[in-house]
């Protein structure tokens, strides 16, 4: 924002457009000068005189400088030398941090819309609208096998400082954690095969889901060997089926209700086959014991409070399972009582919402964050958000952060949580020698409502500049 | 001040505060009080000073007590716009205490079973009721809430409800799993006094459009003169939906609901005969724990499901197997008993028929006509099994036959139909209804003229409407307290619960009502909602209803 501030102008999202005419004004009179540009990545880079918010232990770094080498942070502190032929950022007057990590960035599946209806029901009076119920799609998807990687637009997440995120198919699948690759229509895997997460309402067939693979195997139940061939990652479940049959319910049929594999099957005394050989688990039953065991969380994404208390009970005969509750602000206001505290992640839209059913404002993170529940927020749940939000993502975290939550916990809410949910902490997150350079470069304060995004940096690339 | 608790309702409230603490302030100039030299005015400075720092500390102490709490306990001091209201009822069902006692004092109690009890209390242990009367001794740290000046009630039951708290795919899922305890019609429904519902689960019966068979006795030359049916173009004046659907009923061009047909009523044509799956459950407002009452409330049948020789002959023949299948097995466990081991009978009918046999639960269908409502009271009396009449707008002809059959009736008391051209004396809808069934002895229920809450309002086509409903059958001639019993211990014996809701009595579930006036009066709001002894509903806080107060 040099340029702006020698015009007098302050920068605001409504003048966008001038000060965009204003950087390519000033790009091209200062090309000869300075070879910063978006689409340099060779050298070392260094932001000087910056403000830093780490997001770890060092806490915010006034004064400080951030040095990149090769895509990864090298040195962050108040000193930091550099080669003479680093590109030098000056920022002085902005701040730094790391950059978002979405939770949850749906997935159009474009199998659904084979001109199905559903019926909603509003106020008593049914309608019928286009499209399938997320929560009755209950085949199983993963993700990055059915994923092109030219399908993903990723300008506008890059715009809102979004440099990882969680992608998500509606329904029930394995994720996948992605980043934008060498330009905004390709897509780059961080980590190809991610969590589980299930769509659920207060209906039986997404409850059962839930029902029959958290509840420990039956002994009776007789494993199933994985299928090769099962369309792709799709695997015959619940629709087909039924209620009542675990992930077992595919094409070689005959598999006992509630047939989830049993843990460990060489202790499954009724199993008539040999049961010397460890039979191997398909990546879905796989997925449904290390959530049973708690080693991975199970993602858990809500469509209503009443379904937050159904998961809730059901919960209750799955001690050890862990859930990341993907909900709008205001079920979570109704149901904040009954969620279970030890074992709960909450994920927010970061905004102030609406009590339901009244005009009243509320702020739901700082609720949860009395209840002691650990949150994430994730930006841009629905893409209205994200174009609205885009450029000027801190206007949320400001308002969050004046009306009931501390500074230091919006921006762990916003980056260094959702790392650790993601378990790709060691890579993002934090501002820390050794991560990924992944940063926003602010001309301001995060926690002003009035600053905007200047530059997003994406493993040391400039890759998107205001 | 810097607060940081959370902050619903954020910035007004915060300002508010400031005003409060820097307003004795600024009253309080410190520095024209030291430039006098007068042990009055420094004494009187003095006083100011206390005064002023009292005055700072108890501000201090409110804005601490009004400090804004996400659990909404706290009204908001500005009055209308109170940032957390619906939460206040969020925290109270959940309770982990074994035992919680609450106690009603000082309401004038309708029990409607005995008699009533002026200035009395209602013991309220672990959500059953366990002391009624006069002269009750609340315990220590019994929660109290006073109902001076208040009417209490039980919970009123709607026998036909809809669209509330539960959402069907249509396929009859599961009741459990479809339960949404945070539905806004909850509210709705507690706020006139609903405490208990009958909901149908699979859509096969009630409030559907059917093809009605044509009148020989009323032509329609007859009905409309000047009318001839064969220059009758209908597309012209039928919408598409009635000429696909062939239905009479004409529908409301701002709502689409079916306007509510007031010529003769028609025979039903035969249908075959179909269960129907209905459940009871309660409001209980944001809390899934007693939602469920019952799982099957009725034996149910499709109206016309028990019209037409064929379907009667069929339904003889199940009834009748039923009979002898409970002998047989009467036998054949007395020969057990005996040291026998031969097979058990087989079952050759379904569960449901054997229950109803054996009067553990009821039937439920529709009969309107004089001669539907004769077939179903005769076959009831066969068969000597429970038997409830939906509808039942032309049983004023025929009360005695219900009343031998042991029969109740479910009605409508603002349902209006014409009589048949030629049987005016002894067809059609009459007001007085109610009284002929009452003195008849026939128990009667009262429904709703719509099943859901919809857009009709209280006095509309609407399930909210159900008290003044229950008042209709008083201007139709019935007491007060059948009108009562209309909406509360008849549906709830109906139903087959009458020893867990419908009156006030003791070991009976808690579900009560505070009224601020008499029950059926039209201006008489729902204060308070208890159900199995939570507050579920306040007028205060919840606001779905207006919440002045009446001088």
């Amino acid at each position: 924002m040099k340029i702006a501030n020698v015009f007098g102008l302050r920068h605001s999202p409504n003048l966008a457009q001038s000060c965009g005419l204003a950087t390519m004004c000033w790009l091209i009179a200062c090309a000869g000068f300075f070879s910063f540009s978006s689409t340099c990545v060779a050298g070392d880079v260094i932001i000087e005189n910056v403000t830093i918010h780490t997001v770890s232990e060092k806490g915010t770094i006034k004064n400080g400088s951030v040095l990149v080498r090769d895509g990864k942070i090298a040195e962050v502190g108040e000193k930091v030398t550099a080669p003479l032929t680093a590109k030098r950022i000056d920022g002085s007057g902005k701040h730094v941090m790391p950059g978002f990590v979405g939770l949850f960035y749906p997935i159009e599946s474009n199998e659904n819309g084979g001109g199905e209806t559903r019926t909603v029901s509003v106020g008593g009076r049914t309608f019928t609208v286009p499209g399938r119920s997320p929560a009755s799609n209950l085949s199983f998807t993963i993700l990055s096998e059915k994923l092109t990687l030219d399908s993903i637009d990723w300008g506008q997440p890059t715009r809102l400082g979004i440099t990882t995120a969680q992608l998500i198919a509606p329904g029930y699948c394995q994720t996948a954690i992605a980043q934008q690759g060498k330009d905004r229509f390709t897509t780059e895997y961080v980590q190809p095969k991610g969590h589980l997460a299930v769509s659920v309402s207060n209906s039986a067939q997404s409850l059962d889901l839930l029902r029959n693979n958290l509840r420990e195997p039956s002994s009776g139940a007789r494993p199933e060997t994985p299928q090769a061939s099962s369309g792709g990652g799709f695997r015959g479940f619940g629709g087909r089926g039924g209620r009542g049959g675990g992930p077992g319910g595919g094409p070689s049929g005959g598999t006992p209700p509630g047939g989830t594999p049993p843990a460990n099957p060489n202790a499954n005394a009724a199993t008539p086959s040999a049961p010397a050989t460890p039979v191997e688990l398909t990546p879905e039953q796989k997925l449904w014991k290390e959530v049973r065991d708690g080693e991975r969380a199970l993602w858990v994404n809500v469509n209503n409070a009443a379904a937050i208390l159904h998961v809730t009970k059901i919960l209750s005969d799955a001690p050890k399972t862990k859930v990341v509750w993907i909900a709008n602000g205001p079920d979570i206001f109704l149901a904040l009582n009954k969620i279970v505290k030890d074992r709960s992640t909450v994920v927010l839209a970061p905004q102030i919402d609406l009590v339901p059913n009244s005009r009243n404002r509320v702020n739901v993170p700082a609720l949860v964050l009395k209840e002691k529940i650990p949150f994430a927020f994730s930006f841009g749940m629905r893409p209205a958000e994200m174009s609205r939000a885009q450029a000027t993502p801190t206007f949320a975290l400001g308002i969050l952060s004046k009306t009931g939550i501390s500074e230091d916990q919006v921006l762990r809410a916003a980056t260094r949580t959702p790392a650790e949910l993601l378990g790709i902490n060691a890579q993002v997150g934090t501002i820390e020698a050794g991560k990924k350079a992944n940063l926003i470069l602010l001309d301001g304060s995060p926690f002003e409502t009035t600053t905007a995004i200047d530059t997003v940096f994406l493993d040391g690339r400039a890759i998107y500049e205001d | 001040m810097k607060i940081d608790v959370p902050v619903s309702g954020p910035m007004q409230r915060m300002d508010d505060m400031d005003c409060k603490l820097s307003e004795p302030w600024s009253k309080w100039n410190f520095g024209s009080h030291l430039c006098v030299n007068n042990m009055k005015k420094l004494i009187r400075s003095a006083f100011q000073v206390i005064v002023a720092f009292s005055v700072v500390m108890s501000a201090y102490h409110t804005a601490w007590a009004q400090r804004p709490m996400p659990s909404g306990e706290q009204p908001n001091p500005s009055g209308g716009s109170g940032a957390t209201t619906s939460q206040a009822t969020a925290e109270k069902p959940a309770n982990p205490k074994p035992k919680k006692v609450l106690a009603v004092v000082g309401g004038d109690i309708i029990t409607v079973t005995k008699e009533r009890i002026r200035k009395g209390t209602i013991l309220i242990e672990d959500g059953k009721i366990v002391q009624v009367g006069q002269n009750i001794e609340v315990p220590e740290g019994a929660e109290k809430i006073d109902a001076t000046g208040k009417v209490i009630t039980p919970g009123f039951v709607a026998i036909s409800m809809s669209g509330v708290a539960a959402s069907f795919d249509g396929q009859g899922g599961s009741l459990a799993d479809s339960l949404n305890p945070y539905d806004r019609n909850i509210q709705l429904a507690l706020g006139v006094g609903i405490t208990t519902g009958c909901i149908q689960r699979s859509r096969a019966a009630g409030g559907q459009r059917r093809r009605r068979a044509p009148e020989e006795n009323f032509p329609e030359t007859n009905r409309f003169p000047g009318f001839d049916p064969n220059e009758f173009e209908a597309s012209n004046f039928l919408s598409p939906e009635v000429l696909m659907f062939g239905d009479s009923t004409p529908l409301c061009p701002c709502c689409n609901l079916p306007i509510l047909p007031t010529e003769p009523i028609t025979p039903i044509p035969p249908s075959p005969i179909v269960p129907v799956l209905s459940s009871v459950i309660k409001m209980s407002y944001q809390s899934l724990d007693g939602m469920v009452l019952q799982e099957q409330a009725f034996v149910e049948l499709t109206p016309g499901a028990l019209s037409g020789p064929v379907n009667q002959a069929s339904w003889r023949a199940q009834l009748t197997r039923g009979r002898e299948y409970l002998k047989e097995q009467a036998a054949h466990e007395q020969a057990v008993r005996e040291g026998s081991r031969a097979n058990p009978p087989r079952k050759p009918v379904s569960d449901e028929i054997l229950s109803l046999l054996k009067r553990e639960i009821a039937l439920r269908i529709a009969g309107n006509r004089v001669s539907e409502i004769r077939e179903l009271a005769q076959l009831a009396k066969e068969f000597n099994y429970r038997l409830v009449v939906s509808g039942a707008t032309e049983a004023w002809v025929v009360p005695e036959e219900l009343a031998e059959a042991g029969a109740s009736v479910v009605i409508s008391p603002r349902n209006r139909r014409e009589p048949r051209f030629g049987e005016e004396d002894r067809s059609g809808s009459w007001i007085e209804l109610p009284r002929v069934l009452e003195e008849a002895g026939v128990p009667f229920a009262v429904q709703a003229l719509a099943d859901a809450p919809t857009l009709g309002g209280i006095v509309g086509r609407d399930l909210t409407g159900l008290p003044f409903d229950a008042a209709f059958a008083v201007r139709g001639g019935a007491s007060e307290t059948k009108a009562l019993a209309s909406i509360t211990i008849v549906p709830a014996t109906m139903l087959g619960l009458q020893n867990r809701i419908g009156s006030i009595e003791v070991g009976k579930d808690a579900d009560l009502l505070l009224l601020d006036g008499p029950p059926l009066d039209y201006r008489t709001y729902v204060e308070k909602a208890i159900v199995n002894g939570n507050v579920v509903y306040d007028r205060q806080v919840d606001k779905v209803y207006p919440v002045f107060e009446r001088e």
